[in-house]
């Protein structure tokens, strides 16, 4: 009978599950919205867990993300910045790379070398250039965040100037108010993210293969954009928004490997 | 969060002076006490006590009365400890 | 316990305001002191002093005051304690260390200043301190902008001598910094009344250097690489609390913890489990009663074995020469043993990252945190070359930078957690 391991990615806006074979293959990945209180979202990952046949009182389970105290049934917690690392590791099949996650409401840079973390780099408390930003935007602009990412490819020729989220929503109400066309402002809202992301990756020394993980790694022109600004091909794969929780189960079979 | 189920002691001083007597005593009859600032449920004043767990209060009680030294009284309190809920001051 | 209401009043403190930070100091010192297991007795002092952290020391210093002493209250580690002590004044620590004064300084000061220079300033204009309330007169020094200004602001409010520090560390720089000496001694004469003459500041430079010997012996135990005698949470509050005390008795109770440290090393009695990482702390001080960055490290799974900061080995590094018969030459030992303070005022300052990477090797460091304070341009620019430095001599570093509040702490956690991860 093969082995499974549980890892579990509550972050500030979706909770990521994966259930992982001894093969390293993934059985089982859903995604769940956070929510108000990370600690029904984790009980909820039970039941379904459960219902799946993956009992987690039976299973190793590791937690990682900003929600990862609220999970009662893992083992231990790990870091997303450790997690995202093994998790990219294994799905971009690369043991030195360069991983960037745009989180919820961080966003990661972490260097990988020989298997190893050997540097990483995350934004000050504030959400600019995160997950959080291009929400907020695209809410102002009545957009569903992937739609408005689609949208700014067919954009150009308008800037946002503020980084703060606060300040850079009224200029993006400014825009509409001018009767700036939805497909500039929304390459403005992008282009603004790709730039604070890729000037705070120039900060640290890059090597290997730039992935992106996280959520909008499945948005094909974000990680275009973000190839031209670090002048470089940034990959990505399709279980990307579950790398963190690839990781963790990775640390889960290592807790069973070492007794 | 549930307030603990674990029962702390602090032992109450009208000075600081009988309160390191105290401790100083206690010490040096093998049990167990640590100085903490006074819990503001118990007093609104800053002032020093001593914290004593439930398994060492038996002892520091005794040694209250073999010292004599005077104490103005001793607060039962739920333990409210918590090394991550950064709060700081 | 006697009732401090009433002195604070005296003292013409906002004691209703000031509750507030009376409210907050038994839930931070139990989260984080009395959650610490296996802590050397000797702390038993720190905690007595910190329980009553605004009545033992004010009251002692109320009644020295009555016999005609004179309180100064400096900013910096380069006022030299030295020259007041030698006139029989006293030296107490200004610097504010929590969020609790911060929006008092913020009336006045931008808010992008530094939450050192912002809570000093608020802790002075709030009348929510009591050692700023006492001070008979506040010396500061030109190590940055931010003071530079703010003393302009206090100024108006209390009496402020400034000593102006040189930027650079030339042999005129060095003579320059003996003539201000000089002059703050005869300033410091005119304040008490007293004379200084080579005997008493004789007196006085051993006196403070045997604090600074005691202060190095504590630190000395916690090189040892095989055991932790004490946690760096404990450490800092022994060095935060130097500030404040008579030099004499810091000296004391440091040489007393100092020996049980020596003994915990020669029993391997540690605070924490073998194989834990070993952080040594950079950047900028951590003022009393910041306790935040070293509690998060030491509840992450890490433990900090050196803090090269004010706050820490820039304190108490470096003797004065004693024995000198006069003044001049006296002045002259002074400046040279300030003027070795390797503070990010300085340019070009390539001894900061020499001491940093000659600690990392005395201390075994797994790894560094190099912590600015927020608005902290020196030091934050300077992170740059002590990083490089650090990362070319293959010791890991994080970069952090943080202020007094509590809002970063998750992200904090997450960050020092990863490091800690990474070190293995």
């Amino acid at each position: 009978m093969t082995t499974y391991y549980i890892g579990i990615d509550i972050g500030s806006t979706c909770a990521k599950t994966v259930v992982l074979a001894e093969t390293e293959e993934i059985a089982l990945s859903f995604v769940l919205p956070t929510g108000w209180s990370s600690v029904d979202t984790a009980e909820e990952i039970r039941r379904r867990l459960c219902e799946a046949g993956y009992d987690p009182a039976e299973l190793a389970c590791v937690s990682t993300g900003y929600g990862r105290v609220s999970v009662p049934f893992a083992r231990k917690t790990v870091t997303e910045i450790t997690c995202h690392a093994r998790g990219a590791m294994l799905l971009h099949h690369s043991r030195d790379l360069t991983v960037i996650d745009i989180g919820g409401q961080d966003t990661k840079i972490i260097r990988v070398e020989d298997g190893l973390v050997k540097d990483f780099m995350m934004n000050d408390k504030c959400s600019a250039g995160t997950g959080r930003f291009l929400e907020v935007m695209a809410n102002t602009l009545g957009l569903r965040p992937d739609d408005m990412c689609d949208l700014a490819r067919q954009g150009g020729g308008v800037s946002i100037s503020s980084m703060c989220t606060v300040f850079a929503e009224s200029e993006v109400i400014s825009l509409i108010g001018k009767g700036e066309k939805k497909e500039n402002i929304a390459f403005a809202v992008v282009d603004s993210i790709v730039k604070k992301v890729a000037s705070q990756a120039n900060r640290l020394e890059k090597g290997g293969p730039v992935c992106l993980t996280g959520g909008l790694c499945e948005s094909d022109y974000i990680r275009q954009a973000l190839g031209e600004q670090l002048h470089t091909q940034v990959q990505a794969v399709a279980e990307g928004r579950y790398a963190g929780a690839v990781g963790a189960a990775l640390c889960a079979r290592d807790l069973m490997k070492k007794g | 969060m549930e307030p603990s189920a674990i029962i702390d002691y602090y032992i109450l001083f009208h000075n600081h002076t009988e309160g390191m007597a105290l401790y100083q005593y206690i010490r040096s009859h093998g049990a167990q006490a640590r100085i903490c600032p006074v819990p503001r449920s118990v007093s609104a004043c800053c002032g020093m006590s001593l914290l004593v767990l439930e398994e060492d209060i038996q002892a520091v009680r005794q040694c209250v009365e073999e010292s004599g030294i005077s104490i103005a009284g001793i607060a039962e309190l739920a333990r409210d400890i918590n090394p991550h809920r950064d709060r700081y001051c | 316990m006697a009732d401090r209401r009433e002195m604070w009043k005296a003292l013409g403190m906002d004691v209703d305001t000031h509750d507030g930070l009376c409210a907050a100091l038994p839930v931070a010192f139990g989260d984080v002191y009395l959650s610490q297991k296996n802590r050397p007795e000797g702390m038993a002092f720190w905690d007595f002093v910190v329980s009553d952290i605004h009545g033992i020391r004010p009251a002692e210093l109320l009644e020295a005051q009555k016999e005609g002493r004179k309180v100064f209250g400096t900013f910096c580690v380069f006022v030299p304690d030295e020259v007041v002590v030698a006139a029989n004044g006293i030296v107490t620590g200004l610097c504010g260390g929590s969020q609790f004064w911060v929006p008092d300084g913020e009336k006045v000061l931008p808010k992008s200043t530094c939450p050192l220079v912002k809570a000093s300033v608020g802790a002075r204009l709030g009348r929510t301190c009591p050692f700023f309330r006492i001070a008979d007169m506040y010396v500061g020094e030109t190590t940055c902008d931010g003071k530079k200004k703010a003393y302009e602001i206090l100024g108006e409010d209390v009496p402020m001598y400034i000593m102006d520090l040189p930027q650079m560390k030339r042999e005129c720089d060095i003579l320059k910094w003996k003539d201000e000496i000089a002059a703050f001694a005869k300033k410091v004469e005119e304040f008490t009344g007293n004379t200084i003459t080579p005997e008493k500041l004789d007196e006085a430079i051993r006196l403070i250097n045997n604090k600074r010997k005691a202060l190095a012996r504590v630190f000395e135990a916690r090189k040892n690489p095989d055991n932790i005698p004490i946690s760096g949470t404990d450490a800092l509050l022994v060095t935060q609390i130097a500030f404040f005390d008579d030099p004499a008795r810091c000296a004391e109770m440091c040489n007393k913890l100092a020996d049980e440290l020596e003994e915990r090393n020669r029993q391997g009695v540690s605070v924490f489990e073998k194989g834990t990482k070993r952080i040594m702390i950079t950047g900028t001080p951590m003022a009393i009663p910041n306790w935040k960055l070293h509690h998060i490290v030491e509840t992450s799974g890490a433990a900090v074995v050196c803090e090269e900061m004010c706050t820490g080995t820039r304190y108490f590094e470096n003797l004065v020469e004693e024995g000198l018969p006069t003044l001049d030459e006296q002045f002259m030992a002074l400046s040279k043993r300030y003027m070795k303070n390797n503070c990010a005022c300085f340019t070009p300052n390539p001894g900061r990252v020499e001491d940093i990477l000659r600690l990392a090797k005395e201390y075994h460091v797994d790894g560094v945190i190099d912590v600015n304070l927020k608005f902290c341009c020196l030091y934050d620019t300077e992170g740059y070359s002590v990083e490089r430095a650090l990362r070319e001599a293959g010791i890991p570093v994080l970069g952090i930078e943080t202020d007094y509040d509590d809002g970063d702490s998750e992200q904090l956690r997450t960050r020092i957690g990863a490091f800690v991860e990474m070190l293995g």
